[in-house]
C-alpha cells in the first residue's frame, strides 16, 4: 500500500500518527533524510565533489536552492524564514521528529505525538509527490500564521522548479529565537549531551548559549543560510567587490584576514557615523 | 610557506585592501551585510550547526 504523505501545512496529531503508522518513514528513510549528519555530508561530498564552506558558496545546489528562493519570494525579509540543509535525522525512523520550547530554549527528538494537538512542519526534502515534512514543532513553538503560510507556499513552488534534480538537500524553517522573517544572524545549534543516552532530546541553542554550557564541543555545519547574493540590490561593482573579498578572506593566512575584516568594519563605521552626522547637519 | 606563496599572498592582501578603501561609503554597508551573514567577517554568520561527534556518525 502507498503511504499517505503529510502535507505541507499544519496536522493534527492523530493524523500525523497515522501517516507514519502506513509507513510514511520508510518514504523519508533513508532515501531522502539520512541517518546522521555524517551521511547526510557524504551525501554532498559524492554529488558535488566537495563539502560545503561554511558560506555555502562552493556547492551549485545551495547556490541554485537560494537563487530560486529568491525567484520565488517578494521581498529579501522572506530569505529569512529558511535555511537550506542537509537533511539528516538522529533518531528512530518510525515516529515523527518533533521540537517543543520551554521559552528559552528548544528540544529536539523522535517521539510520541498528543492526538489531539497540532503540529506544523519546519523541514523539508523535495519529491514529484510535493515537498516533504520531515521535521515538525508543535504547538509550544511560536510563529506568526501569516508568515507560515507565505512560507509553505514559497517551498511548494521551489519544490516545483526542483523536485526532479533529486538533490541531496532539503530546506528547513528558520524560526530559532527569532521571529520567522526577522533578518537577524543568530547561529545555532542542536546538541545532544554526550552524557546521556542516544535516544534523549537534543537541545537546539543559540552558538552563545552552547559556547557558554559546553565550553566548545565537537560539531559539523548541516544549515547555510537562503540569501543568494542578488537579494541585496548589489550593483556590478559592489558584487565583484563581495565576491573578490569573500575568495580572499577564506584564502588569506589569519593575521592579514583580521586586518581586512578590521578595516572593514572600521569604514562601515565611519560610512554610519558620517550619516550621522550628516543628518544632525541638515536638521 | 615558499617565498613565491608569501610575495603572492602579500599582493592579494594589498590588492583587496586597496579595493576596500575604493569602496564607496554608501556601499559598505550592503557589502559588510552580505559577508556577516556568510559568516566572513569572523563570526559565525547564519549557521545550523549539529554536535557532538557521536551523534553526527
Amino acid at each position: 500500500m502507498k503511504a499517505r504523505l503529510p502535507l505541507p501545512d499544519v496536522v493534527v496529531g492523530k493524523d500525523l500518527k497515522e501517516i507514519f503508522r502506513q509507513g510514511y518513514g520508510r518514504v523519508l528513510f533513508p532515501r531522502k533524510v539520512a541517518a546522521s549528519s555524517g551521511e547526510a555530508l557524504r551525501r554532498l561530498r559524492e554529488f558535488y565533489g566537495a563539502l560545503p564552506d561554511g558560506d555555502g558558496h562552493n556547492i551549485s545546489g545551495i547556490t541554485y536552492l537560494r537563487r530560486l528562493l529568491w525567484i520565488k519570494t517578494a521581498a529579501r525579509h522572506h530569505l529569512a524564514a529558511f535555511s537550506i540543509v542537509a537533511p539528516h535525522t538522529h533518531w528512530d525512523k518510525v515516529r515523527p521528529i518533533v521540537i517543543s520550547s520551554d521559552g528559552n530554549r528548544y528540544s529536539s527528538s523522535a517521539r510520541d505525538l498528543d492526538p489531539h494537538k497540532t503540529y506544523f512542519p519546519v523541514s523539508f526534502v523535495f519529491s514529484d509527490e510535493g515537498p516533504l515534512p520531515y521535521e515538525w514543532a508543535d504547538d509550544s513553538v511560536s510563529v506568526d500564521s501569516a508568515a507560515l503560510k507565505t512560507c509553505f507556499a514559497i517551498i511548494k513552488k521551489v519544490n516545483r522548479a526542483i523536485h526532479s534534480q533529486n538533490l541531496p538537500l532539503g530546506i528547513s524553517l528558520n524560526f530559532r529565537f527569532k521571529e520567522l522573517m526577522e533578518e537577524r544572524i543568530l547561529p545555532t545549534i542542536e546538541y545532544s549531551d554526550p552524557g546521556r543516552p542516544d535516544s534523549a532530546a537534543a537541545a537546539i541553542l543559540p552558538m552563545h548559549a552552547f559556547l557558554t554550557e559546553y565550553g566548545g564541543g565537537d560539531h559539523v555545519q548541516v544549515g547555510w543560510h537562503a540569501y543568494h547574493d542578488a537579494a541585496y540590490q548589489l550593483t556590478a561593482k559592489e558584487t565583484n567587490a563581495v565576491r573578490l573579498i569573500r575568495e580572499s578572506l577564506k584564502s588569506l593566512p589569519e593575521t592579514q584576514k583580521m586586518a581586512l575584516v578590521w578595516f572593514l568594519k572600521s569604514r562601515e563605521l565611519k560610512a554610519s557615523l558620517d550619516v550621522a552626522d550628516f543628518g544632525k547637519s541638515t536638521n | 610557506m615558499k617565498v613565491q606563496d608569501a610575495v603572492c599572498q602579500e599582493r592579494e592582501f594589498s590588492e583587496i585592501l586597496q579595493l576596500l578603501k575604493e569602496i564607496e561609503p554608501a556601499s559598505i554597508g550592503k557589502i559588510t551585510s552580505v559577508l556577516a551573514r556568510d559568516g566572513s567577517l569572523g563570526d559565525h554568520g547564519a549557521v545550523q550547526l549539529c554536535g557532538p561527534a557521536k551523534h553526527n556518525f
